[in-house]
């Protein structure tokens, strides 16, 4: 059997002071494994995805989550990224004044930190982003613009996946990542998936569309609807979705 | 009692600058005349307080409580060494230093020629002898406003000054580097540094200015910048208040912008126990430009006090302001931006923007801005904040594995970015971060970021 990478548990989380988002969600992933979630616009998905990673604006109120052994709800933001969870946001923030390249140093010496490792050599850590720009199609421009600002939709997301190939997580989490991706974007994004993909670490993907299911294939497809999974299948389940919609399947 | 005690120490300090102002008169006549002015008006007005709309927020206590020694402000050896925290490479060729408000031979080098740019002593009358059109300067441009109550400083500063300048950047000529200047105070004393700086027609110039304390002794730097800039003219001015915790910093700079002018200014303060800085803009012929930008980054006790004035006399012109503060601790800032449109001025096009991050309950932010439109075709905007670190940009560097500390010395320096930017000199860009980093909340692991941000 292969490891297990993450393990949630009857998870029930609120806004901080507000509503109950998530109403007892169960969750098992595999290394090696690519799970994808669907559900309607405001279901919940980003939650969880923000959840896992430790927004605060939220609260998880009862459950488990446990990451490669580890109990994620006792653990800062931070620490949780540096033990290899790695989060693509749905809508990637602009932070002006902070230097795309050196922003990608500080996180990957954080984690180098963290795990008791040398910082990587200046020259060294150019070498590496450089093999992942190419990858993605993006032109080494954008490594001396500040963060997102004034990137298109689709760059932003690129840029995502360019610090998810450099932190080289355990378990990503792609919060919508092909919406607003053109067909190029979203090959180049896919290829970036495929690229990171191995047997050691897993894939959870939300998305809306089959699109991106064509290019990445899910190994197990979930349908998150009123904060819980209501139905779990293999990857004919986001055909299903998509021809049939959310009302009929949760019917 | 406090009052009467408070009251002495006001008449101390008017019966020392009467007394000093009425010894050091120049001896070239139309700068003597606004001396001897200078002089009737600081007696007529007798010590200001708050009443004066300007130092409404302004706590005069610290000036009247340090004994003002004026006899100290002399010139005092101080080698190259000992500076050089404070010089920018970029302008190792062309730097002018002052000492407790007395130019220095010895520390100053220029590569430009003295007829492109000169740099003129007034107290050289010799040397203003030989140059012409020095005295229709004076007159016409220095000591402008000083028989306005909220003017008080700059008139001791004309009573007492002993060592202005005039620096003259001839028609045409532009100075592609960077001229240093460096006032260093290291006395405890009332210091009083002045320059009138005049650009021809079509000349232009970067300069940056510095206020640097080398003693940790309290002292008052009252600092007064006079510029004219003619037709077609550039000028760039950074100024740079790097001055010991202990400073009180006294600032009064006023620019005339003729035809087609173009000025830059941006004020950085640092550090400082206190600092206010007025401005004033006078755009008086079209088509002329100001973009006007400060940040002030203050813990402890410290306070901050921004005056702005940016007139629009005439038709089509243009203006930009950007102030940003950050405060801590029980930090207080005072902005009083006003944009002041003529009856004639139509075509104005006039922009204000003050944003403060505000990181502890306990500091106070008075933000006053003012626009005052008499004309119709106008086309004015401003914008103020006040307000934390967006929670979401934390969260986003902390999902990246970066460390609470350091993501918030990150968006604080990015919050200042926008304003360190508009400095040209690198090494000063840096040494701004630097500070700025220094100054930031102690408990930020800012050795950590130094090293990783360039
Ligand atoms: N910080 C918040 N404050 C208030 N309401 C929130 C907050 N975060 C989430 N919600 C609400 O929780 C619900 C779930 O939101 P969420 O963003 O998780 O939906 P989603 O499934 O990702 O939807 P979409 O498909 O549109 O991206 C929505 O009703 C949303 O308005
Ligand atoms: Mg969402």
């Amino acid at each position: 059997m292969s490891e297990q990478i993450i393990d949630i548990k009857e998870l029930k989380a609120d806004i901080v002071d507000g509503d109950q988002i998530l109403k007892g969600l169960n969750l098992k992933i595999n290394a090696g494994e690519i799970h994808a979630i669907m559900g309607p616009n405001g279901s919940g998905k980003s939650t969880l995805s923000k959840i896992l990673s430790g927004h605060p604006a939220y609260e998880i109120t009862d459950g488990a989550i446990d990451f490669q052994g580890k109990d994620l709800v006792d653990m800062e933001a931070d620490e949780r990224a540096n033990s290899g969870l790695f989060m693509a946001f749905q809508y990637p923030l602009e932070i002006a004044g902070v230097n795309n390249l050196e922003f990608l140093r500080m996180a990957y010496n954080s984690k180098q930190k963290y795990l008791g490792l040398e910082e990587a050599d200046p020259l060294d850590f150019d070498d590496l982003i450089e093999e992942k720009l190419s990858l993605l199609n993006m032109k080494s421009d954008f490594l001396d613009r500040n963060l997102n600002e004034g990137f298109s939709g689709g760059e932003k997301k690129k840029n995502e996946i360019l610090q998810m190939l450099v932190l080289n997580p355990k378990l990503v989490v792609l919060d919508e990542i092909d919406s607003g991706l053109d067909v190029d974007a979203l090959r180049a994004v896919a290829a970036g998936i495929n690229a990171y993909k191995s047997e050691g670490n897993a894939v959870l993907m939300i998305t809306h569309y089959q699109r991106l299911l064509d290019y990445v294939k899910p190994d197990f497809v979930h349908i998150l609807s009123g904060g819980k999974i209501v139905k779990s299948g293999d990857s004919s389940l986001a055909l299903e979705v998509e021809k049939e919609g959310y009302d009929l399947l949760a019917a | 009692m406090q009052l009467e005690e408070k009251k002495k120490k006001e008449i101390e300090f008017l019966e020392k600058v009467f007394r000093a102002g009425s010894s050091t008169v120049s001896s070239i006549s139309p700068i003597a005349d606004k001396q001897k002015k200078a002089v009737e008006r600081i007696s007529e007005l007798g010590f200001p307080n708050r009443k004066i709309e300007d130092w409404k927020y302004y706590d005069f206590s610290p000036i009247l409580d340090n004994f003002l020694s004026l006899d100290t402000c002399k010139i005092t050896q101080i080698e190259k060494e000992s500076l050089k925290d404070f010089l920018f490479p970029e302008c190792e060729k062309n730097l002018l230093v002052t000492v407790n408000g007395h130019f220095s031979e010895k520390l100053s080098n220029f590569s430009f020629s003295k007829e492109d740019i000169s740099i003129l002593n007034f107290n050289d009358a010799e040397q203003l002898k030989n140059y012409q059109g020095v005295n229709e300067l004076v007159e016409k441009y220095f000591a402008e406003g000083i028989e306005d109550e909220s003017n008080f400083f700059k008139a001791c500063n004309t009573a007492l000054m002993s060592n202005a300048f005039l620096l003259k950047v001839k028609e045409g000529v532009q100075l592609e580097e960077t001229l240093q200047i460096l006032h260093i105070s290291n006395e405890h004393c009332f210091n009083q540094t002045r320059s009138l700086i005049h650009l021809g027609k079509n000349s232009k110039i970067n300069l940056i200015v510095t206020y640097v304390g080398l003693a940790e002794i309290p002292f008052v730097n009252n600092a007064v910048i006079e510029t004219v800039l003619e037709e077609g003219s550039e000028l760039v001015l950074d100024k740079i208040q790097d001055d010991t915790q202990k400073g009180i910093l006294l600032y009064d700079l006023k620019a005339k912008l003729l035809k087609n002018s173009r000025f830059e200014y941006s004020s950085l303060n640092l550090k400082a126990n206190s600092s206010r800085d007025k401005i004033s803009v006078d755009i008086d012929e079209e088509g002329a430009h100001a973009d006007i930008n400060g940040l002030y980054i203050l813990n402890g006790e410290r306070k901050a006090h921004n005056v702005i004035t940016v007139n629009h006399n005439v038709e089509n012109s243009t203006s930009s302001q950007l102030f940003k503060g950050i405060l801590s601790d029980r930090a207080r800032a005072e902005f009083n931006g006003a944009i002041n449109v003529a009856r004639d001025a139509n075509g104005t096009d006039a922009e204000q923007m003050n944003r403060h991050l505000v990181l502890s309950d306990e500091a106070h932010v008075d933000s006053r801005p003012q626009l005052n439109i008499l004309a119709d075709d106008v086309k004015c905007a401003h914008g103020s904040t006040i307000g934390d670190l967006e929670e979401d940009e934390i969260f986003y560097l902390l999902s990246r594995g970066i460390k609470k500390d350091d993501a918030l010395a990150m968006l604080t320096l990015s919050f200042c970015d926008e304003v360190i930017q508009k400095v040209k000199v690198e090494s000063a860009r840096q040494h701004i971060k630097n500070m700025a980093l220094e100054n930031l909340d102690t408990q930020m692991h800012k050795a950590n970021i130094v090293h990783n941000l360039r």
